[in-house]
């Protein structure tokens, strides 16, 4: 797929430093490091409640971290934490929300161009056609609205969405979510394209081991905490993770 | 002197005003643009009554010619604002509008009542209202001595109002519409109807409206609908908003200042008393915007109520003295080490009697989602169960159902053998059955205390009139409910917070609250919905033990849904495993460790049962 | 057969400028999300700033523009200085009501203030009356419904082929996804309540064209067949908006020909008391209802 992103190429694509973030004085994220390397994707993983959607909305500014740093590329100067949405998207961060991520009024067509000025779209025209290039289902249905759309359609358009302004990093809140099988492998041939074109990925997922297959870094998040970090396809052979992961790490010891 | 009698005349009229719509808006959070109407229906209806027959002499035509007495004329005038505001309020309220559909409507209804009646020349002589409405008192008085008795009538009046607004407010009956104000989804859940809560609240407050009118129309002697317009309202709006809303000492104090400095004093000044159109705009303009900037920077009210009302309950009934019944004083956070639930023998238990819940064959779809499929279990008396699956596997639908939230498409619920698949969630609730929210719903603007004590099932005491006409022997059935909050707060550990607002405690807090609630409410069988969810991991501890106790020492059947598998292990000796809307498997937590499917299904190893698309 | 198709063609007209009103109410509360309770005096200052002009002007037309820029510059002034601090503040509507309806009369005692409480009157050119079909129309009425007409198509243009357009049907949908998306929608709502002014300044300007004469509740008594309308068509849909507009007109034209034409209000309050017991989201709302429980 024939595409550039917007920076000239960084090596770091996204850095996380100590980020804390929660609701109503409660902090949901504690002291969250991690790091994306540009054409790369990170995996996300860990039981409910933990935090990572939380984290997603902290880094892409929708929710205001209490503490830590946010840097996109490699110039530490680029110090993005806590900026509004719109800040962020203009500096090559794409966010695609696990629900509410597509407009439900408007067309596949007009979703698209949602955010993107005049000027801006002569140059992204041909990114439209990579688009319907990559997701050719979205070609077929351009002109329904998007509540028209199935689930799986919609994962893609809301990817689409994120992608079409060329950013340097996606995160994706869960894109398999109730999805069958036949879709969830689907996106993960997408997420691997993705990566092939230049656009890194912090994806957060409950299907651990689909995601785990492809991902080139892995992070266990329990209880706010990364707990665990490693490659993809070591963390999946991992016994300690599984256990880690389901925190019955007790009563696997026992029946040990 | 005689400036000075009309101001306080005036200010009486507004106190009382206040005070109705300080019962409908700062207790039950009702905002009714309509208010008005209710004061225009009272003064109508005194003044239609009053009047004497029309004689050629007089010229008019429209009058009823009842001559009733002054006294009758009032209490007609409550009488019909009291019917309006029902018929309205049945109407209105009735159907679980939001709030701002209830404000249109009242918008739009007081509009079209000042229209109507604008264009009434029979009854009511159209815009240029009713003139010559017989005074009281006889028509020998002087002005002097009539503006004295008249004044004293206004006093009384308005101290009577005063003092049942207060009583209203502070009843227990006023603690439920406070509730009501803050969240009526959460009222459902133990069993209370907030329709009729608001209903009640919104009748007394229109006749109260109904006094001010008929009073007024007495003293004034005319009544047109320039009197009555959107703009009153708004102004004693400013007047509770200054005060405090629900503040009903600060609602008349502020109404009092309000009344005395925007209006009767402007009036006196010798150039507005001269320009009297600009200075009602002023006026209206100058209230208009203390309203604005009150709610902006003031939102509390100037007004500060000296005392806690349950704090003063608890101190006249002896109570609250922090000794922990029975136990020697220990408010901190009890740091249990929870251990691994071994596998007991009550894993599964055989029903011999009817099972506390059960689900039968329950589905439910959204558009093309299916989010629960045929699902069926059972919840055994006294057991506690777990309900684990990933996300989107249909948990919280479920617990939506069974609560009565969501109706099913297909399938029963039974509570404890009786088909409770189509009742409402307060009629479950009154059954036993009873829930938390993914979210804890605590009642925010009520202290720690008052959410136990609106959670306690309705009992006499919370009925409105026991509250106003004989608030002693109300609180004084209060004190036993009182005394069983006390034992639950120190139970659950928040008797430091107890005069605290439920909006200020963390988020662990909350959901201490709500177990006491649930304590509180007497309920038999309840439905935790990840109660851990954004809990602080230092109060997961407490919660855990919590839960523990609601199933050991008041024997609440529970259905702990949840994601931590660690808490789930410590308190389920049995769990269900669902996804993809069905119960895929069950068993100890230990077995569904061990089973390679469950693990997988989480981790996703492999594909769910049914396609979805 | 006269009597009700001169009610008709009467009730044409005046549908025509309840659904500027109603189009104007529905555009803005798609976007902020509640009710606006002086989105009357938005018609009133149109009025009043055509009075001002005739001063200047005796071109009717020209004063009708002014009144709109008017209307529109108080729209976005209200938004600016007093609702957006409370929506950026408050998660609770009412608040946000009670503000609307504070603002409502401090603009009503502010127009009385200035133009004087006693009513005004607004010089109209008169025009002849002609048969159109069965209908029997003034040259100002026909002016008046394709003004109404033009309104609606070029507000439909707008939205749905501009790039404004499709960022405020982005914000109406989900605001917080449109940010994320790179939307300014500070500035999208500023805009949106240009739009607004725009159409309830024509819509106050047409009012005030067949009322005459009028004070400052003008656009306050209005109120209740704009929300009866918006409520009918369904919140938020432009079309939904235009054309309940119209059908309230008709209907309450020809109810009010039929009895009494003060109770022609009635008859407004009466349908609108019938959606909302019976179907809440609206006419025209082809989403299917809410789920919703017993109890």
């Amino acid at each position: 797929m024939p595409s550039e992103t917007n920076a000239p190429a960084a090596r770091t694509a996204l850095r996380v430093t100590d980020l804390s973030a929660g609701y109503r004085g409660d902090l949901v994220v504690r002291n969250v490091s991690l790091t994306i390397r540009a054409r790369e994707i990170g995996a996300l993983v860990g039981p409910n409640g933990c935090g990572k959607s939380t984290l997603l909305k902290a880094i892409s500014g929708v929710i205001t971290p209490a503490s830590g740093s946010v840097i996109l590329g490699d110039d530490p100067g680029q110090d993005l934490t806590g900026r509004p949405p719109q800040e962020l998207a203009r500096h090559g961060l794409g966010y695609v929300p696990q629900l509410a991520n597509t407009f439900p009024s408007l067309t596949v067509l007009e979703n698209l161009r949602v955010g993107v000025s005049r000027r801006r779209w002569r140059h992204l025209h041909e990114r439209q056609a990579e688009m319907f290039e990559l997701f050719p289902d979205l070609y077929a249905a351009r002109k329904r609205l998007a509540r028209q759309l199935s689930g799986g359609q919609r994962e893609m358009l809301a990817i689409a969405i994120a992608l079409i302004k060329k950013p340097s990093i996606i995160l994706i809140d869960e894109p398999s979510a109730g999805l069958s099988p036949k879709f969830k492998d689907l996106i993960w041939d997408h997420l691997v394209r993705l990566r092939a074109s230049g656009v890194a990925l912090l994806v957060v997922e409950q299907d651990v081991s689909g995601i785990m297959q492809i991902a080139d870094v892995a992070h266990l998040m329990v209880e706010g905490s990364i707990a665990m970090t490693g490659s993809g396809q070591d963390l999946l052979q991992d016994k300690e993770m599984a256990a880690r992961y389901l925190g019955v790490d007790a009563v696997i010891a026992e029946a040990d | 002197m005689g400036f000075a009698l009309v101001i306080l005349t005036f200010v009486g009229f507004q106190v009382i005003l206040s005070l109705g719509l300080n019962l409908q808006w700062g207790i039950a959070g009702l905002l009714n643009l309509a208010y008005i109407g209710f004061m225009a229906a009272g003064a109508y209806t005194t003044a239609l009554v009053v009047m004497p027959k029309a004689t050629l002499a007089s010229g008019t035509t429209y009058v009823l010619g009842l001559s009733w007495p002054s006294w009758a004329g009032i209490l007609a005038g409550i009488a019909a604002a009291g019917l309006l505001a029902l018929l309205i309020g049945v109407v209105v309220l009735g159907r679980r509008l939001e709030a701002e559909y209830f404000a249109i409507l009242t918008l739009v209804i007081v509009i079209a009542m000042s229209t109507v009646l604008s264009g009434q020349a029979n009854l009511v002589n159209g815009v240029e209202g009713l003139i010559n409405v017989p005074q009281p008192f006889g028509a020998s008085l002087s002005s002097t001595a009539f503006g004295l008795w008249f004044l004293l009538l206004v006093a009384i009046m308005a101290a009577i109002v005063f003092v049942i607004a207060r009583r209203v407010q502070r009843s227990p009956f006023g603690r439920l519409g406070r509730a009501v104000r803050e969240d009526e989804s959460a009222l459902q859940v133990f069993g209370k109807d907030p329709f009729r809560a608001k209903l009640k609240i919104f009748v007394l407050g229109g006749m109260v409206a109904g006094l001010a009118g008929a009073l007024t129309v007495l003293y004034v002697g005319a009544f047109a609908p320039a009197s009555w317009q959107v703009g009153e309202t708004i102004f004693a709006l400013s007047c509770i908003m200054v005060g405090g809303s629900g503040n009903m000492f600060g609602g008349a104090l502020a109404s009092a200042i309000i009344v005395t400095l925007f209006v009767q004093v402007p009036s006196l000044v010798h150039i507005a008393a001269s320009n009297p159109e600009v200075l009602a705009e002023v006026q209206v303009m100058a209230t208009a915007i203390l309203l604005i900037a009150v709610m902006r920077w003031r939102p509390d009210g100037l007004v500060v109520e000296p005392v806690g009302a349950v704090a003063k309950l608890a101190r006249r009934s002896g109570l609250g003295s922090g000794a922990p019944p029975g136990q020697p004083g220990r408010a901190s956070v009890r740091r249990i080490v929870v251990q691994p639930r071994a596998a007991s023998g009550t894993a599964a238990p055989e029903p011999a009697q009817p099972a506390a819940l059960e689900v039968r064959d329950i589905t439910k779809r959204f558009g093309g989602v299916t989010a629960v499929d045929h699902c069926s279990f059972q919840l055994p008396e006294r057991a506690i169960i777990g309900l684990v699956g990933p996300n989107g596997s249909g948990k919280s639908t479920a617990v939506e159902v069974i609560s009565g939230f969501v109706a099913a498409d297909t399938g029963q619920v039974l509570l404890g053998g009786r088909d409770i698949t189509r009742w409402t969630p307060s009629r479950r609730a009154r059954a036993g059955l009873t829930r938390t929210f993914q979210s804890a719903r605590v009642w925010n603007k009520l202290t720690v205390t008052e959410n136990l004590l609106v959670a306690a099932p309705s009992r006499p005491g919370e009925s409105l009139w026991r509250g106003v006409v004989r608030p002693r022997a109300t609180d004084r059935g209060e004190a036993a409910i009182l005394r069983q909050a006390e034992e639950s707060l120190h139970e659950v550990g928040l008797w430091p917070v107890r005069d605290q607002l439920a909006g200020e405690l963390s988020g662990g807090q909350r959901r201490l609250l709500e177990f006491a609630r649930i304590v509180m409410s007497g309920a038999t069988v309840a439905l935790l919905d990840e109660p851990l969810a954004g809990v602080n991991p230092v109060m997961s501890d407490t919660i855990v033990e919590q839960i523990r106790l609601l199933n050991s020492t008041r024997g609440v059947t529970i259905l702990l849904v949840e994601h931590n598998l660690k808490v789930v292990s410590a308190l389920c000796p049995h769990v269900l495993a669902m996804d993809a809307g069905q119960i895929v498997t069950q068993g100890t937590v230990q077995s569904l460790a061990l089973s390679e499917s469950f693990a997988d299904a989480y981790l996703g190893k492999r594909a769910p049962k049914t396609a979805q698309e | 057969m006269s009597v009700l198709s001169d009610a008709i063609g009467f009730g044409i007209v005046s549908g025509a400028v309840i659904s500027l009103s109603t189009m104007a109410m529905s555009l803005q509360h798609a976007v902020t999300k509640h009710a606006n309770f002086s989105h009357g005096e938005l018609l009133t200052v149109a009025a009043y700033a055509m009075v001002a002009m005739q001063h200047l002007t005796d071109n009717i037309l020209v004063d009708g523009l002014v009144g709109l820029v008017v209307a529109a510059l108080l729209a976005v002034v209200l938004d600016e200085y007093v609702f957006k601090p409370f929506r950026t503040r408050t998660r609770r509507l009412v608040t946000l009501l009670v503000v609307t309806a504070a603002a409502s009369q401090v603009l009503e005692a502010t127009f009385a203030l200035i133009f004087g409480a006693n009513y005004v009157t607004l010089q109209v050119p008169l025009t002849n009356a002609r048969h159109v079909g069965p209908f029997l129309w003034t040259t100002t009425d026909i002016v008046v419904i394709l003004l109404a007409l033009a309104a609606f198509v070029i507000t439909h243009v707008v939205l749905r082929y501009t790039s404004f357009g499709r960022a405020q049907r982005a914000v109406a949908d989900d605001a917080d996804l449109a940010r994320v998306c790179g939307v300014n929608t500070s500035q999208v709502i500023r805009w949106t309540w240009a739009v607004v002014g725009l159409l309830a300044g024509l819509g106050g300007a047409t009012l005030a064209v067949y009322s005459g004469t009028f004070n400052n509740l003008l656009g306050f008594n209005f109120l209740l067949v704009t929300f009866a309308a918006m409520i009918v068509g369904g919140i938020g849909k432009l079309y939904g908006a235009a054309i309940a507009g119209l059908i309230l007109g008709v209907v309450t034209s020809v109810a009010g020909a039929y009895t009494n034409q003060g109770y022609n209000q009635l008859f407004a309050l009466g349908l609108l008391a019938l959606v909302v017991l019976i179907r809440p989201s609206g006419l025209f709302n082809t989403r299917a209802a809410d789920t919703r429980a017993f109890g």
